[in-house]
């Protein structure tokens, strides 16, 4: 090792010594290598000639560049035209490509490395050359690049190949891109896969970041993963079309609905190396389908919420194309689809039909309409719609209404009734479609109808005691002979015969009578029923005059016709027929039709099969290989059915000639560019059209959506006139404004153009959304138009749909009877004319508003809590209107679904009238109830007092009654003083009855008694001095708390009367044994002042004397102290007073009195 | 029963009719066997302790309405729950200085309630009901 390290130093030495050495010699052999330099330089220059090859230097920090003298043959320039600078240069680069040029240099400079640019020149004569630079930056020794120096070298023509190569690439890139479609090409060996340059736009990804099949595999969405590739596998292995929709990751994170087809080409070993394919964003169809979908559950919601039936109505199938699921007829939707058309408008009574009917009304016309409706089960119900117009065809007649309807029978049953009873004998008459006459048995006329008058033109004034004379066409009838119809009529035998009318206004006509015997009012009378058969022997005639016409028609159609019966034997051809063949039409007649075929080229057999079914009524269509009489042969399409003709069941036969047409997958196999088999097979319509818009390449697709081959439309213009293309809005499109002429007069692509093409081949119409991008060459000069379109025509059905859904859903809005709004957490997105009406504000005003704003202040805490729970039944509320009134209202809510989110269908309706009237009812009902307790009141206390006098008074004195008796029985000393004492006890009885009720009497008269503001505190305090013996006795415990309510206004005496009876009151009755313990407690219940009293005393049981306890001389208790007069002495004055008292009380818990001072406050005061 | 005097209970708070019916009644020889009491409670308690003792239970009570504690309606209310447990029938009368048609008609839509007596009772009217009971 040491050594090694020697070695190493020595060598430096070398080194040094050997750069010094190097040193020297330059200067010495400067000349020669500057002449060396020159040779080999001008050899390269011959070199550099040939390729077509310049060299330069470029000092960057002087700017100044050094060319080889050959570029200026390259750039085709002269020595006076291109001073060499590098601000020439940049001159003659082509303007596009300065920018990418300037990118190129300052790109080599910042990264040192090698420099690649292919960028164009204009020429001194305008020609655009493409060059080719190559070179490399020279750096100094701190790294800063100083110069740089390369070739350039002319590369047009491999520049011109390669654009032809690129032409049918980038055509295909410019469709797919033009249509959001990104291409990839999936190299299957190496799982790389080269992207369209679009796919950044599309996808959010540089092709690198995506360029192997693992990371595609990665974006796809876990859950479409395995499908993606189970189906990819499976594509691969049979070599059939990858046709896939999966989910996406974008690189904003977001998840698109892809559609992925992918075509396979095999390689020499038959297993496919190679895929070409498309990837295309559908979401927004996807969507758009799920838009539909909630659209329409949303106005299901909608209409479950509304009252009565809502429909659609088809006025020419006379079915419903659409209902809510309410049903008034009984009948199901099976029901009435089961039915068939017509069905529903067979239910209605044949003379409200009219009333439905729709002509041309303008579509915001609404039209309410009352028609009888037979229901299942047989009843008639009346019913009432309100119909506004829905759809109308070209012509401006209605074809759809929507409405809805209501069962009205009840109110309407009453109308009906008087109708019916009203309904006259007249109407019946004059309803008749034929004419009547009552004619007297001598021929004057009692009574004509309306029939009759119209036939004649006369009034009905007119016929009235006429005869039928002046209704005769002069000598046209044979009088004499009505007259003896006439009597053999009035035997009883109908007649009929034909007569002869005139008209008052001379008009002469046949008609057809009919005389039959009758009875009106009582009297013998003649019937005569006419009818008018003028207009029959008319029709008669013209059966005859139309056979002849027929015949002419029969010759003049082209096409040829063949008539032959069931059996299949010639009756009749046309003239068609006859040149077809060259044979006469008597040649036809009589023969069956194998004379007429080529031999052996139809199978007969199966032609008489063909006879068989069509005489059955199957119609048939066969190819028949016909034969002329001149010998040439052709083939012909022939249908055959059943018809009639002139009355005889026949075989109508009609044949067409059958184009043999190309087959365009033949020629397209042909094509060997795999782009162009790729185009044709791109689920996207492609046209190409030259600088003349004239059609030059069409795919299949394009024909498809066109509805035209490929050989109809080659060469075929923008501005052919068979083209029928209409705008979005319906009006025309002219070809001029097609967005391929208007592509090749700006030159600039044309995008997103939606039209409507309709399709002669199938009578339809279909949507496309159509892009042209114009191909221009380097001279911006146009090659030609690509015009690729695709179908949205489900696209535009489903927002025509939604549109529809829409529309409808607002027509019903209007059409209902109440107030709608929809919002969407209180804030109202959309309102009908009902809310407008019912606010006050206007439809602006509304949307965007607070809905809680149309409700009063007090209501809202209701509503809120409502629409947070989602209540979905009907409520009543207060409302408030624009101009602040108030309304009462009833709120119906049901929450929906509606772009994704939840709202809020609100109904509203006034209910002010009933609210009204109820509020009446109850505040009625509320006075009535006062009246009467107070009613009630007033009679209990008569009664009492009845019964105080029945039983208190008339007592004693019938006692006196009897003692007096006894005591007049009897001469007993000691039995007299025993009466005598009695009677006196007697007395003394009485006279404190009479008191007491004397008391009684003063406090229920006594109403205005004299109150004062007392305190509880102060009155109970006397009262309690007054019972202190009694209280010290029974060791009573009183509790007192007056402090909530401590005063009150009121009588003195009452307040002490009531506190001292019911003080004494708990003192008497106390349970044995158990030291009484008394509160008192006031206290306030909104103005009510209350007074309690509770015990712990003996109580009593109140089921069984509750009845009692306030009345006069009552008690309850084997007392000695009971008189039973306290308790009803305070009540009377209580309820003087306007209050009243009531108890509670557990038989020996102890008893509670209330006492609510002023509980009627109006008998108080 | 013919061969018997029957027993009369006199139910009333007022000590005068007690005095004068009774002494009217033993004036009359209608019977001397009258029981007495001041008001229902007493009644009630006498008849379930002598339930089935038929020597002893009345068999005419004459019953004040208008009497403290238990009164001639109450009375009537507990008798006839347990009336089915007397070994003999009793004839009540309702005695009452009322005339309040009230009363008059709530005694007569009682079952147990013979007939409305209004007081005064005179000798005559004794004589008639209890003679008439007695046939």
């Amino acid at each position: 090792m040491p050594g090694r390290k020697r070695v190493a130093s020595g060598k430096k030495t070398f080194v040094k010594k050997k750069s010094k050495g190097v040193k020297t010699t330059t200067k010495k052999k400067k000349v020669s290598v500057l002449q060396a330099l020159h040779e080999s330089q001008q050899n390269l220059t011959l070199a550099l000639d040939a390729a077509h090859m310049g060299i330069w230097e470029w000092n960057i920090k002087t700017n100044a560049v050094k060319w080889s003298d050959n570029v200026l043959e390259i750039f085709g320039q002269t020595k006076k035209s291109f001073d060499g600078t590098f601000d020439a240069y940049l001159k003659l680069v082509y303007p596009e490509d300065v920018a990418l040029l300037n990118t190129a240099i300052q790109e080599a400079i910042t990264s040192k490395n090698n420099y690649h640019v292919q960028h164009r020149i204009v020429l001194r004569n305008g020609a655009i050359r493409w060059l080719e630079g190559v070179g490399k930056v020279l750096v100094d020794k701190k790294g800063n690049a100083v110069k740089m120096t390369g070739t350039v070298q002319d590369i047009t023509e491999f520049k011109s190949k390669i654009a032809e190569r690129e032409d049918w690439k980038m055509r295909y890139e410019l469709i797919t891109a033009s249509s959001g479609q990104v291409v990839y090409d999936y190299n299957i060996p190496s799982g790389k896969i080269v992207w369209s340059n679009n796919i950044r736009e599309e996808l959010g990804y540089s092709a690198r970041e995506m360029n192997d099949i693992a990371i595609w595999g990665e974006l796809v969405h876990p859950d479409d993963r395995q499908e993606a590739f189970q189906q990819l596998e499976r594509a691969e292995k049979s070599l059939r079309k990858y046709d896939v929709v999966y989910r996406f990751k974008k690189k904003n994170g977001e998840y698109i609905s892809i559609h992925d087809r992918g075509f396979f080409l095999p390689g020499s070993d038959g297993k496919a190396y190679r895929m070409l394919g498309t990837m295309q964003d559908i979401t927004g169809q996807i969507n758009a389908e799920a838009e539909i979908r909630q659209s329409i559950r949303f106005r299901e919601s909608i209409e479950k919420t509304m009252p009565g039936e809502l429909y659609v109505y088809d006025l020419t199938h006379k079915r419903y194309i659409y209902t809510n699921g309410k049903t008034l007829s009984g009948y199901t939707q099976e029901d009435v689809q089961r039915m068939g058309d017509g069905f529903l408008y067979s239910l209605i009574h044949p003379d409200d039909r009219p009333s439905t009917d729709w002509n041309k009304e303008p579509f915001d016309v609404i039209k309410e309409s009352l028609f009888r409706l037979k229901t299942k089960s047989g009843n008639w119900i009346w019913v009432s719609n309100r119909n506004t117009v829905f759809k109308k065809d070209d012509a401006g007649n209605v074809t759809q209404v929507i409405g809805i309807a209501q069962d009205v029978t009840e109110q309407k049953l009453a109308d009906e009734q008087i109708r019916l009873r009203e309904r006259s004998y007249r109407e019946l008459f004059d309803s008749v479609n034929e004419a009547i006459y009552v004619q007297n048995p001598d021929g004057t006329f009692i009574d004509v109808n309306e029939t009759a008058c119209k036939m004649y033109g006369y009034d009905r004034k007119e016929f009235i005691g006429n005869t039928p004379a002046f209704l005769s066409a002069p000598g046209k009838n044979d009088f004499d002979k009505l007259i003896y119809q006439t009597e053999l009529a009035l035997q009883g035998h109908s007649q009929s015969f034909e007569w002869w009318g005139l008209k008052k206004d001379g008009t002469i006509f046949l008609k057809l009578v009919q005389l039959t015997k009758g009875s009106y009012f009582g009297k013998t009378i003649i019937f005569a029923t006419a009818r008018d058969i003028t207009e029959e022997r008319k029709a008669v005639e013209q059966l005859n005059q139309s056979e002849q016409s027929y015949r002419e028609l029969f010759d003049t159609v082209r096409q040829d016709i063949y008539i032959l019966t069931l059996d299949g034997i010639f009756i009749d051809v046309n003239k068609g027929a006859c040149e077809m063949y060259g044979y006469s039409r008597e040649e036809f007649i009589g023969r069956s039709p194998e004379f007429l075929g080529v031999e052996g080229k139809n199978d007969l057999a199966h032609l008489k099969v063909a006879f068989q079914q069509a005489a059955q009524g199957i119609p048939q269509s066969i190819d028949w290989w016909g034969r002329k009489k001149s010998g040439g042969a052709f083939l012909r399409e022939v249908s055959i059915s059943k018809g009639i003709y002139f009355g005889q069941e026949v075989l109508i036969a009609l044949a067409w000639d059958i184009t043999e047409r190309k087959n365009t997958e033949d020629i397209l196999r042909e094509s060997e560019l795999r782009f162009r088999n790729l185009i044709r097979n791109l689920n996207i319509g492609v046209v190409l059209q030259d600088p003349e818009a004239k059609i030059i390449l069409t795919n299949k697709t394009a024909q498809e959506l066109l509805g035209l081959p490929e050989d109809v439309m080659m060469g075929k213009t923008s501005f052919d006139s068979s083209w029928h293309v209409i705008h979005e809005d319906g009006s025309n499109f002219p070809g001029i404004d097609h967005p391929v002429p208007r592509a090749i007069r700006s030159l600039k692509p044309v995008r997103g153009v939606v039209m409507g093409i309709h399709r002669a081949s199938r009578r339809d119409l279909v949507w496309l959304l159509v892009n042209a991008e114009p191909l221009l060459n380097e001279q911006q000069e146009l090659i030609e138009v690509i015009c690729t379109f695709t179908d949205i025509t489900v696209l535009k059905t489903i927002q025509q749909e939604l549109r529809e859904s829409e529309q409808r859903f607002r027509i019903l809005q209007e059409a209902s009877f109440g107030g709608i709004g929809l919002h969407d957490k209180g804030v109202i997105i959309d309102c009908n004319q009902g809310l407008c009406d019912l606010t006050g504000y206007n439809y602006e005003e509304l949307i965007g508003r607070n809905g809680l704003e149309l409700i009063a202040p007090e209501w809202q805490q209701v509503v809120i809590k409502n629409i947070q729970s989602g209540y979905e039944r009907p409520y009543d509320v207060e409302g408030i209107r624009k101009d602040g009134a108030r309304y009462f209202l009833e709120v119906h809510a049901k929450n929906i679904p509606y772009h994704g989110t939840t709202i809020r269908v609100t109904e509203f309706r006034d209910i002010s009238e009933r609210k009204r009237s109820e509020e009446k009812i109850i505040e009625q009902n509320i006075r009535l109830q006062a009246i009467t307790e107070d009613l009630k009141r007033k009679n209990e206390q008569l009664e009492e007092f009845t019964q105080i006098v029945s039983h208190n008074l008339r007592s004693p004195v019938g006692n006196i009654l009897t003692l007096l008796n006894f005591f007049e029985g009897t001469e007993a000393a000691d039995e007299r003083a025993e009466y005598l004492k009695l009677l006196k006890e007697s007395g003394a009885t009485t006279l404190n009855t009479l008191h007491e009720l004397n008391e009684v009497l003063k406090i229920k008269q006594n109403r205005n008694i004299e109150k004062q503001v007392l305190s509880f505190e102060k009155v109970f305090a006397h009262v309690k001095a007054m019972l202190s013996a009694k209280i010290a006795e029974t060791g009573a415990e009183i509790h007192i708390d007056f402090s909530q309510a401590p005063i009150i206004e009121y009588p003195r005496i009452y307040l002490e009367s009531i506190l001292l009876n019911l003080l004494s009151n708990s003192l008497k009755y106390i349970y044995p044994g158990r030291p009484p313990i008394i509160h008192f407690k006031t206290f306030n219940i909104k103005d009510h002042i209350y007074l309690q009293v509770s015990d712990n005393g003996l109580g009593i049981n109140l089921e069984r004397y509750g009845h009692q306890v306030f009345k006069l001389r009552k008690t309850f208790h084997r007392h000695p102290e009971s008189r039973g007069i306290g308790l009803f002495m305070i009540k009377n004055q209580i309820e003087a007073m306007g209050g009243e008292i009531i108890l509670t009380s557990k038989e020996n818990e102890g008893t509670t009195f209330s006492v609510n001072f002023n509980k009627y406050l109006t008998d108080g005061k | 029963m013919e061969n018997k005097t029957p027993i009369i209970a006199l139910v009333d708070d007022d000590k005068v009719f007690q005095l004068t019916a009774s002494r009217t009644i033993k004036a009359a020889q209608l019977t001397d066997k009258i029981l007495q009491f001041e008001n229902g409670e007493d009644a009630l308690v006498f008849l379930k302790n002598h339930a089935s003792d038929s020597e002893t239970l009345p068999d005419y009570i004459f019953l004040d309405i208008n009497m403290p504690y238990v009164d001639g309606w109450m009375f009537l209310e507990d008798y006839s729950l347990f009336k089915t447990k007397l070994s003999k029938p009793i004839e009540i009368y309702m005695v009452s200085s009322s005339i309040d048609p009230r009363d008059v008609d709530r005694a007569r839509n009682n079952e147990n309630v013979r007939q409305y007596i209004i007081k005064p009772v005179t000798r005559e009217k004794f004589i008639e009901l209890l003679g008439k009971a007695a046939a």
